[in-house]
């Protein structure tokens, strides 16, 4: 399906902003199905400032990679917009490679099931054609913004 | 088994604050997934790094300047640690709770 969404509409679907906004395309999308996003590793992230290892954080690839799955839920639920999805839950999730700068993640995500404002997402992680993370289940809720 | 407590504050200077979010700072989940990550490193005294997270719950958000508590279990396993983590908010609530095998290296 031709869904295409620039960091510009990125940012009018997701409340997370620079430097947390960790999704910067995403390119292809069936809304309540699956979706492609990428995010390029960058050097200048704030995570390298004065860091002494170049292996991008885990966490961050999980909050990708969560964030991409967020843009799934909110264009499959466009109800679910407006407040902040907050990551609940994770279940069997394995990092099986090393991302570092230069590297172009793509995120592969299925959206399993929506549930009285849950969602939950599954899916994996690519650097070129290798694995590099695999997630079984992430839950996340819409927390009101205010 | 090694059983570990270590406190933390969410630092209100993290860079990465100020996008999460612009209207409410709320400290990311997933940081405390990487404090974890330091936390077995310093304990261990040698780096470590993530490879199966068995599960991870983020049940009350901590606020920027919020002091928080681990509780760590560390055993040791095949090619790293098993790691079973608790954190508490500055209520004493339990705000996260990880399980985790980091590797070493």
């Amino acid at each position: 399906m031709p869904v295409d969404l620039d960091h510009e509409r990125i940012s009018a679907l997701l409340p997370h902003r620079h430097p947390m906004l960790l999704v910067d395309r995403v390119e292809a999308a069936v809304p309540g199905e699956s979706l492609e996003a990428i995010k390029t590793i960058s050097a200048s992230e704030p995570c390298y400032a004065g860091a002494t290892g170049f292996d991008y954080p885990a966490g961050l690839l999980i909050e990708s990679f969560g964030q991409a799955a967020a843009l799934l839920w909110l264009i499959s639920n466009p109800s679910a917009a407006g407040g902040l999805p907050m990551f609940a839950a994770a279940r069997d999730c394995r990092i099986e490679a090393r991302v570092r700068p230069g590297d172009v993640v793509r995120h592969l995500v299925r959206l399993e099931q929506v549930i009285d404002g849950a969602a939950f997402a599954s899916g994996e992680s690519r650097v070129g054609p290798r694995r590099v993370a695999a997630f079984a289940s992430l839950m996340a809720v819409i927390k009101p913004s205010k | 088994m090694r059983h570990v407590t270590e406190e933390k504050k969410v630092d209100p200077g993290l860079p990465y604050l100020a996008g999460h979010f612009p209207e409410v700072t709320i400290y990311p989940g997933v940081f405390i997934i990487d404090d974890v990550e330091r936390a077995v490193a310093a304990v261990t005294g040698a780096p470590v790094h993530l490879t199966h997270l068995r599960s991870a719950r983020f049940l009350r958000p901590l606020l920027s300047g919020d002091g928080f508590r681990f509780h760590l279990q560390i055993t040791p396993a095949a090619s790293g640690f098993e790691v079973d983590a608790r954190c508490e908010g500055p209520d004493g609530v339990t705000a996260a709770t990880i399980k985790a095998v980091f590797d070493a290296g």
